[in-house]
């Protein structure tokens, strides 16, 4: 490939690029404007920027395209050679779905009215996208993933988009990377019986058994049934486990409903290389998920797609979620990418960011190890607000004002560079998230409106296992295993990763230490992989349970032939601790490697990070109090604050700072 | 009332943050009010699935297995006095509305109307959701039948219709709505206005200047509100509308113009 994928960002011919882009809507926003607005995004400091290009906008009515005939906006080429004249490189989103609050979702209408399109529910109803979040303008029928009939409409629209992207591929021209489609999960309607049940779905679905049994006899002894014939397996349309014996069935949909998403990703990046996008990577963007039906790890193996990344809109304080998505970035993908890092908010979101919090926000997730990111959007244009350039090209200066100082500081330390060192990674169980996934109801359109509290939608079943499962599979709770695990860590300030149980041997072997919920059951080839990380060497810790049986609940032995009590087992070179909760904070302090600084005050957040030439000390401060905290270290430090007011201060042993509420401090470790 | 392709478009980062609490279309139909301490029955047919106690959670200590009259229950446990509202919800109900909802593309509907039909659905089958006490048919005093006819018969033509909310001497809120033939076609903010000499004051030179700038750059106006931060409040959350603005224009706390034969909202 000319584009290649580095840790770093992209590698253009052998020249080493930082993915800092910004989404600029060409077709909103007036030709003659284009040249000053692109002159604006080069002053605040970005290289590369990123577009959608729209089907419903260019498709204008079937078969007939204006790529600028008819309406100069809408002539890509041209923005493209803009680009190419000021060295700008550029992402592009050909779709087919793109959102970007486009009416119908930049679908055309005659596409999402063609009955073989269209996704139904579990009702047998149309799926609306009205069904599931505030999606304005104007409600439509969201198209089946599944849907020939769609493939056939989306080939169309690649075969005449492609080969116009194709002719400003890189090094020639300015296009670098491609996405394949736009956060492709049922329109957000993500929950396992919500969607999607229209005929060619369920013929995939039962294509999807057939691969993972082989046989209809296998199926049957799991499921317990009789059928003749594939075409009669029926899927769940709600949570029906009565008992043991229902739990493959129910797992099964859960997991096509991940296979779904990955297949259809994966078709549309093959028809895109069909078309001639050649050379340089194809991404994908996550909207937010980290479970089911999202599965990140085993999309990223797909050979088709490079690489993954997770939108992230977030507020102050939506704070701890925007570290929780770096974290498990840069646990789990090949580059922590934020394709959508809000910038400015949709116009119907109920809550516009300020300047601090989009700084606050921004530099949170640098702390945490983001490495490329497209600010989502650079430029305002219709149903968008709050961003540092207007539509009509004029700086907003409350805004603008931090992105340039942002990507200045960048340059200067290179911190696409910079390097963390976790000491841990917590994986989460992708098999509890999907025990969660199956055991809830309620989920039908709408449900989201009506201000039910979450636990109307759980389900409880009595399945007699020994470990409380419900319990342990909500990554909500931080009085459950996991979460004090997290809660440990956080307390004692060690850098961790964040991944779930899909990710291969290869990336569990960067961690010496890495921490898994476990309860009854688990995949085998998971438990296998996690145990052959530790004979290789890796501390293991597991608990509250040990798996004696895999997710249909069919009695697994990978776990228990090798372990047979709590505290440590000795696998190979390294270790397997099964631990109780109590036992966790022990076991932190045993096996965790202590932090090079640590900071007095547990609310304030302290990392660093490291690259040839730069150590960066990052202080975070997510209370809305002015806190004075005592940084600690060995020896002498010499420190200078490189990020607000300059200023110095040496310390013997630690140093007292004084952190503003809602900010982070970044300060250069000088000796 | 929302055109399907409506231009939403200069909008002042200061005044889409004061109103973004207004666009969750959720708190048009639920009655379930957050922070209140809530009882949700979830039954089907009659058959109890779960009990759930928005403050503590799932509550097995009710001994509650069949629902028989829905409104009886309801009240029987609204009178405890330990909830402030009681919900007895037939999950069949909430199937048969998600069903009826989309059963087919709705693209007749503009997204209110269709919203509009959910909210219906919902509330129109007496035993479907029970809530005591129960949905009070109106937001705040806000009734969207009132409010679309209102808008139908104001906008044969294309007008504006705009709101100004003054707070510590600067426009918190300075909202533009462009109306025609019933549909809001655009949305922007006093940024799309000539920013220099915008006034400051709730006055009525400020109306003025206001209204001519409106009609120089959106359409000819047809309302437009200014008033303080106090009484914007009030006026959006009391159901006595028209008492509050004209006790607020009495103290020079709000003023308007209003250019139609029809009434402003909540009848003068």
């Amino acid at each position: 490939m000319t584009v290649q994928l580095t840790e770093m960002g992209l590698s253009i011919d052998g020249q080493e690029i930082p993915v800092y882009s910004g989404a600029v809507h060409y077709w909103r926003l007036e030709r003659h404007l284009w040249p000053l607005i692109l002159d604006r995004v080069q002053e605040l400091g970005f290289g590369v920027i990123e577009t959608y290009i729209p089907w419903s906008v260019h498709e204008i009515a079937p078969g007939s395209y204006d790529w600028g005939e008819q309406d100069t906006r809408k002539d890509v080429e041209a923005f493209m050679r803009l680009c190419e004249e000021r060295g700008l490189w550029l992402l592009v989103r050909p779709g087919p779905l793109i959102n970007a609050e486009l009416t119908d979702f930049g679908f055309p209408e005659w596409v999402l009215l063609d009955p073989a399109v269209q996704a139904h529910t579990a009702t047998g109803s149309l799926h609306l996208d009205a069904a599931w979040g505030l999606h304005p303008p104007h409600q439509f029928p969201v198209p089946s993933y599944a849907s020939k009939k769609f493939y056939h409409y989306v080939e169309q629209w690649f075969a005449s988009v492609c080969p116009l992207i194709a002719r400003h591929l890189a090094p020639n021209g300015c296009v670098v990377a491609v996405q394949s489609d736009n956060e492709t999960c049922y329109l957000f309607h993500d929950r396992a019986y919500a969607t999607d049940y229209s005929q060619d779905s369920l013929a995939l679905y039962r294509t999807f058994l057939q691969k993972r049994y082989g046989s209809l006899e296998q199926l049957n002894t799991l499921y317990h049934s009789d059928y003749t014939a594939f075409e009669e397996v029926e899927p769940p349309r709600d949570c029906q486990v009565s008992g043991r014996t229902d739990m493959a069935w129910h797992v099964d949909w859960i997991s096509y409903k991940e296979y779904q998403i990955r297949w259809s990703v994966v078709v549309i990046a093959r028809l895109l290389r069909a078309y001639g996008i050649e050379g340089v990577p194809i991404f994908h963007d996550v909207a937010f998920q980290f479970r089911t039906p999202l599965d990140i790890a085993a999309l990223e193996r797909e050979p088709d797609i490079d690489w993954v990344g997770m939108n992230l809109y977030r507020n102050t304080g939506g704070y701890r979620g925007a570290i929780q998505t770096i974290r498990y970035l840069a646990g789990t993908t090949r580059l922590p990418f934020v394709p959508e890092f809000g910038c400015g908010i949709w116009s119907h979101h109920s809550q516009t960011p300020t300047p601090d919090e989009q700084e606050f926000i921004t530099l949170l997730t640098f702390m945490h190890g983001l490495k490329a990111l497209s600010f989502y959007m650079l430029v305002e244009r219709e149903r968008w607000q709050g961003c540092p350039i207007t539509r009509h090209g004029a700086f907003r200066p409350d805004y603008a004002a931090f992105y340039k100082r942002l990507l200045f500081f960048a340059r200067q330390y290179q911190v696409w560079s910079m390097r963390r060192s976790p000491s841990a990674l917590v994986l989460l169980n992708f098999d509890l998230g999907r025990y969660t996934a199956l055991a809830s109801t309620l989920h039908l359109a709408h449900s989201d409106l009506y201000g039910f509290p979450g636990e109307l939608f759980q389900v409880d079943l009595d399945l007699g296992l020994r470990w409380d499962v419900a319990r342990e599979a909500d990554d909500r709770r931080h009085d459950n295993w996991s979460g004090t695990v997290l809660g440990i860590l956080g307390t004692r300030q060690m850098d961790y990763d964040l991944a779930d149980t899909h990710i291969d041997l290869e990336r569990l072997s960067r961690y010496p230490l890495v921490f898994v919920p476990t309860v009854d059951f688990m995949d085998r080839e998971d438990l296998a992989r996690l145990l052959t990380y530790a004979e290789r060497g890796g501390q293991l810790v597991i608990g509250p349970g040990l798996p004696y049986l895999d997710p249909a609940l069919c009695p697994s032995d990978v776990a228990t032939e090798r372990i047979t009590h709590q505290g440590q087992t000795q696998l190979g070179t390294g270790s397997v601790w099964w631990v109780s909760q109590d036992s966790l904070p022990a076991i932190v302090d045993t096996l965790a490697q202590q932090p090079e600084y640590t900071c007095d005050d547990s609310q304030v957040s302290l990392l660093t990070q490291k690259n040839a030439d730069h150590t960066l000390l990052f202080l975070a401060n997510p209370t809305a109090q002015q806190r004075a905290v005592q940084v600690r270290f060995a020896g002498q430090r010499h420190l200078k604050r490189v990020w607000g007011e300059a200023c110095t201060c040496i310390g013997e042993q630690a140093v007292n700072l004084d952190i503003e509420p809602y900010t982070v401090q970044i300060w250069e470790v000088l000796a | 009332m929302i055109d399907p392709y409506w231009q939403v478009v200069d909008l002042d980062p200061v005044t889409w943050r004061q109103i973004g609490r207004f666009f969750d279309p959720g708190q048009y139909l639920r009655t379930a009010q957050s922070g209140e301490h809530g009882l949700f029955v979830l039954h089907e047919q009659g058959n109890v699935l779960r009990i759930v106690d928005s403050k503590t959670g799932v509550r097995c200590d009710i001994i509650l297995k069949t629902i028989n009259d829905p409104q009886a229950s309801a009240r029987q446990l609204y009178a405890t006095g330990e909830w402030q509202r009681v919900h007895i919800i037939d999950k069949r109900h909430l199937n048969q509305v998600a069903h009826s909802a989309q059963a087919s593309p709705r693209r007749e509907l503009t997204l209110d109307q269709y919203y509009h039909e959910v909210y219906q659905l919902l509330w129109g089958e007496p035993d479907g959701y029970v809530s005591i006490p129960p949905h009070p048919g109106h937001w705040h005093g806000w009734r969207y039948q009132e409010i679309k006819e209102l808008l139908a018969d104001l906008s044969s033509t294309p007008i504006s219709l705009a709101l100004g909310v003054l707070e510590h001497e600067r426009w918190s809120i300075g909202l533009i709505l462009v109306c025609d033939q019933g549909l809001i076609r655009k949305v922007t903010t006093f940024e799309a206005l000539d920013s220099s000499n915008i006034p400051t004051e709730l006055s009525e030179q400020a109306l003025t200047h206001f209204w001519q700038q409106i009609g120089q750059i959106c359409a000819p106006p047809a309302g437009l509100l200014l008033c303080s931060s106090e009484v914007f409040e009030a006026w959006i959350n009391q159901e006595e509308k028209i008492q509050i603005l004209l006790a607020a224009r009495e103290q020079g706390q709000a003023y308007w113009r209003w250019e139609s034969a029809n009434p402003i909202p909540n009848k003068e």
